[in-house]
């Protein structure tokens, strides 16, 4: 099974996982690294590096990290060349939640892909869409 | 069959449903059967926003689930069923929905209530509700999610 190790700023990380807990129920082999301004660089990498050999049962572990150029997605990039993670950047609750729905079967390049646009997909203005909706169909 | 899940939530139409529930199930119909929302179009098409378009989705009132049931029946739909609260899945049961296992995944907190689940509270009439159902053959099972341990309470088969 593909792990799951969320990074970011501040306690992000913690509240998105538990968040998804909240809309699917407990998701199994995620871990949650908050990063606090005081964290060096060092220390920072060795709570990832522990956080990925916590999830990953040989399947590979996605790293999801908060914001493309941010720290946590730096230090997430520097694991790509020793250990087998997929980065993906820019994090949010729709891609956290379709995770553990659709990782079965998956190998990890494929699901990282299919985070990613489910996480494009997911922002929208639904105003926009209610009036495009009016406009198509007035109401009886 | 036909009506593949009957669901008690005072959210009705939420993330839940639509991740976990709808998937779990298969289904491919959602019917919401509620007095306030089927007479409010605007809030109806706010909820019917995030379902997928596969997804058939009916609001009725509650004297007019047993059609859209019958309607969802003849297309061959696997359907969902949401209710607001117990007191209206008591009056479905009673006009004939069938059904013998009641899922119950949101009932706020408030006042007076007792905690069944971190996201189910009782109020009295709640506890008279579920006792209703048992003593005519219908389970309830307490359960947020398809992958959360639920609580039961299992129909008298005395």
């Amino acid at each position: 099974m593909i792990g799951a190790v969320v990074v970011s700023h501040g306690a992000l990380a913690s509240e998105l996982v538990n968040a998804a807990g909240i809309v699917v129920g407990r998701i199994e082999g995620v871990v949650a690294v908050d990063i606090s301004p005081d964290m060096g660089v060092e220390t920072i990498h060795d709570a990832v590096e522990g956080a990925v050999r916590t999830v990953d049962d040989g399947d590979g572990v996605l790293l999801l990290t908060d914001m493309f150029g941010g720290t946590p997605s730096n230090i997430g990039l520097s694991f790509l060349g020793t250990h087998r993670v997929e980065v993906l950047t820019g994090v949010n609750l729709p891609m956290m939640v379709k995770f553990p729905m659709i990782r079965e079967g998956l190998p990890l390049d494929e699901l990282a892909r299919q985070l990613r646009d489910c996480g494009h997909r997911s922002i929208m203005i639904p105003g926009e869409m209610l009036k495009r909706k009016a406009e198509k169909k007035p109401e009886k | 069959m036909p009506l593949v899940l009957a669901r008690i939530d005072c959210r009705l139409i939420h993330g839940q449903v639509v991740e976990t529930w709808i998937p779990h199930t298969c289904a491919d119909s959602l019917i919401v059967a509620n007095d306030d929302l089927a007479g409010n179009p605007f809030l109806r098409s706010v909820m019917e926003l995030a379902v997928p378009p596969a997804i058939r989705v009916r609001f009725c009132r509650l004297d007019e689930t047993i059609p859209a049931l019958a309607e969802a029946e003849r297309n061959g739909e696997r359907s969902i069923l949401l209710i607001a609260n117990p007191a209206d899945a008591v009056s479905l049961r009673k006009a004939g929905v069938p059904f013998d296992l009641l899922n119950i995944g949101n009932l706020h907190c408030a006042a007076g209530k007792v905690e069944i689940s971190s996201s189910v509270y009782f109020a009295p009439e709640d506890f008279d509700a579920i006792e209703w159902f048992r003593s005519h053959g219908v389970s309830v099972l307490v359960q947020g999610t398809p992958s959360e341990t639920g609580t039961s309470f299992d129909a008298d088969r005395g």
